[in-house]
């Protein structure tokens, strides 16, 4: 495994030379074709299942687009305290070592949400609210920041899956799929500073924890992988894009769907296969 | 749906998610958050629980400290309506 130092300094000029490149800016369209595919049906949270077998092919178009805004609203809702946990974690003692790259991570994650953001308020007039609270608990020495840092790496790893298929694939509106090749490219360093920063922090705080903390981490990434998922099925997309049914119905049997299981598990298999690597994680992807 | 009947399918709930509290244990003021019977990260789904039991949004951002202390407090949050 690379030093810490040498995958920061990589990184970081990385990231300076895709700043000062013009040909990954994005420009905004004054409306976007409604009738084109926003998402790639394969990954519409329904595709696969009855509701979606019985859909037409404008309907299922309809139903892509207010996936993406759900999409780009989640991305916005796990940066924004991304951005503000981040920008506490800056100059404080023994960060020193990745302080350099830090700044552009934040830096990074505030211009995803301003295209995240641009393309649900220009495009749908809104952006979907979080469902998601956080209460303050107490933590072992490095648990809280391990767990910050690890529970933004299997988010990320997530939504780049969807970023790569979304980027690739031609049938897709030109403005969305844009903003999933964009993002793709600064959450690729993301990652690689992710594993290699959790990989860090884990060799760093994990010999000191108790059995009991070491277990009530794993517990927890595995209630957060739930949770992550979860809002990928939002019963306001499909009430938007006027499915008919009880939507929240609809969530729960998409959710329990075998496709749609499968998806979420070879999807969530290859996040974890770094971290069940470096030992963090004991058990197989079961979301 | 009384308030009997939202105790009663709270309480089913709770016990299915947490898997941590029988309900013979689960009282309408236990505190299920200070006891980690849940944590943040259920949060989402009792949200969308409670909305399609209720056919009502719930806006966090306006939701008050201590909105999902306990049975009871869940069940006034649920009576005051949208704005809570």
């Amino acid at each position: 495994m690379r030093s810490l130092e040498a995958t920061v300094a990589t990184l970081a000029a990385a990231s300076r030379r895709q700043a000062a490149d013009p040909s990954t800016w994005l420009e905004w369209p004054a409306a976007v074709d409604r009738t084109r595919y926003f998402m790639s049906p394969e990954l519409v949270s329904v595709y696969g299942t009855e509701t979606w077998e019985s859909l037409d092919e404008a309907a299922r178009r309809r139903l892509s687009f207010w996936e993406t805004v759900n999409f780009f609203s989640l991305n916005i809702h796990g940066e924004r305290p991304l951005v503000a946990g981040l920008a506490e974690r800056l100059y404080r003692d023994g960060r020193e070592d990745v302080e350099a790259y830090l700044h552009h991570f934040l830096g990074e994650e505030n211009e995803h949400m301003v295209y995240f953001g641009g393309f649900c308020r220009r495009y749908a007039g809104k952006v979907y609210p979080d469902r998601k609270v956080t209460f303050p608990r107490e933590h072992a020495p490095g648990e809280e920041d391990f767990l910050f840092f690890v529970q933004a790496l299997l988010f990320e790893q997530i939504v780049d899956a969807y970023n790569v298929g979304c980027a690739r694939d031609e049938r897709l509106e030109p403005t969305a799929r844009r903003i999933h090749l964009l993002h793709h490219l600064d959450e690729s360093r993301h990652l690689a500073f992710g594993r290699r920063y959790v990989a860090e922090l884990f060799a760093r705080h994990a010999g000191a924890w108790s059995r009991e903390t070491l277990e009530g981490v794993r517990s927890h990434l595995r209630a957060f992988l739930a949770m992550t998922w979860g809002e990928y099925y939002n019963p306001a997309v499909y009430a938007d894009a006027g499915l008919p049914g009880d939507p929240y119905a609809l969530r729960e049997a998409a959710f329990a769907h075998p496709r749609c299981r499968d998806h979420r598990r070879a999807v969530t298999a290859r996040c974890l296969r770094d971290l069940r690597e470096i030992g963090i994680l004991d058990w197989e992807a079961e979301p | 749906m009384t308030d009997r009947d939202v105790r009663a399918a709270l309480r089913e709930w709770i016990v299915r998610t947490s898997g941590r509290i029988g309900g013979e244990a689960l009282r309408d003021d236990t505190p299920i958050l200070e006891q980690r019977i849940l944590t943040s990260l259920h949060v989402l789904e009792l949200i969308l629980f409670l909305e399609r039991l209720t056919g009502r949004p719930i806006d966090v951002q306006r939701l008050r400290p201590g909105a999902f202390r306990d049975v009871d407090s869940i069940c006034r949050l649920v009576a005051a309506g949208p704005a809570s």
